[in-house]
């Protein structure tokens, strides 16, 4: 009886390994495919290859933040099912480099871990239909999950999003707000205009 | 001796020994097991495991782009910033109340939900796997 419970939950552990398994498999494929259409719709022109309005799961974006290692193809959508794949873009907000306040939300166990490590003055990098944009961390807050924290801007804002402690197990009672704001008062810096590249 | 059976049969019956062939089994078992773990890779458990291993830093797969716009600035050289964030917009619009799972922003929306009920079924699966295991050997 007792080896039978035991091949039992051996059977139920493995069951669940393998539930896990195929979520990261099937999250690192639609990934790789996000990437690729990005990578594609990238290389021409923006302005000319870019669809007029995002469809959930359509890449949206990149973005960079070299001082903490952070190089991501952001899709359309915060839906659970979207966030497994990449980090997404809020649907309703700006895109980023558009006026307003573009908003991009992560798993703090994925792709946005390192953003722990973003502190003031570091550089955020983002190419959109809205071109490469070089922005700088100006806010970096923390608020109670479920407060009312993101709102509309006039000037063009990015806004990133994830859960809060980054190291926590379990449901995280907090979320991590970093904004940044326009390089150069506002003006795209030169780089803006460099072509565009896909790793 | 047990009138048709092994050794291994008769000590299975008089002292609970399980036979050889059980035990490979077992250990085929095991084997797989602990190779199905190790295929996870080590970035994956870092990523998904975050109170205790830290992800490896990525920075060489930057493209040279982006190492060149990076900067990092001091607090001082901050000063002449507006500090606009999305806070300080709240007197420019109407506020909604806004419930966590929407899915589409609107002017006071709480920060999305980001949390992911995967790292707890793994964390599930190696503990029943674990138990599973010492209750075999046991």
């Amino acid at each position: 009886m007792r080896r039978f419970l035991g091949l039992l939950l051996c059977g139920a552990g493995a069951a669940l390994l393998l539930a896990v398994g195929f979520d990261y498999a099937r999250a690192a494929y639609a990934r790789k495919h996000a990437a690729e259409v990005w990578k594609q719709e990238s290389s021409g022109s923006l302005a000319s290859h870019w669809p007029d309005s995002l469809k959930k799961g359509d890449p949206a974006g990149r973005i960079t933040i070299p001082a903490v290692g952070l190089d991501e193809v952001v899709i359309e959508g915060v839906d659970p099912a979207d966030l497994d794949i990449a980090p997404g873009h809020f649907p309703g907000s700006a895109l980023p480099g558009e006026a307003g306040n573009a908003i991009i939300s992560a798993h703090r166990d994925r792709q946005f871990h390192a953003l722990q490590h973003v502190v003031l003055g570091d550089t955020v990098i983002t190419q959109s239909r809205a071109g490469r944009v070089t922005w700088i961390v100006v806010s970096r807050r923390i608020v109670e999950r479920g407060t009312p924290a993101l709102f509309a801007t006039k000037d063009p804002t990015l806004t990133l999003t994830t859960c809060w402690p980054i190291r926590y197990v379990g449901p995280a009672p907090d979320r991590l707000l970093i904004t940044a704001k326009l390089a150069g008062s506002g003006d795209r810096p030169a780089s803006a205009r460099s072509s565009l590249s896909v790793r | 001796m047990i009138p048709g059976g092994t050794e291994n049969a008769r000590l299975v019956v008089q002292f609970g020994i399980p036979s050889i062939r059980w035990r490979r089994l077992v250990t085929i078992v095991r084997t797989a097991v602990f190779a199905f773990a190790l295929s996870f890779g080590a970035s994956t458990l870092a990523a998904q495991f975050p109170a205790a291993v830290i992800p490896p830093d990525s920075l060489a797969r930057l493209d040279s782009a982006a190492r060149r716009d990076s900067i990092r600035l001091s607090g001082g050289e901050l000063q002449d910033w507006r500090l606009a964030d999305s806070l300080t917009a709240v007197a420019t619009g109407e506020v909604v109340r806004a419930d966590e799972d929407s899915v589409s922003f609107q002017n006071g929306s709480p920060a999305p939900y980001t949390g992911s009920g995967v790292p707890m079924f793994a964390i599930a699966g190696v503990g029943a796997l674990l138990a599973g295991v010492a209750l075999i050997r046991r």
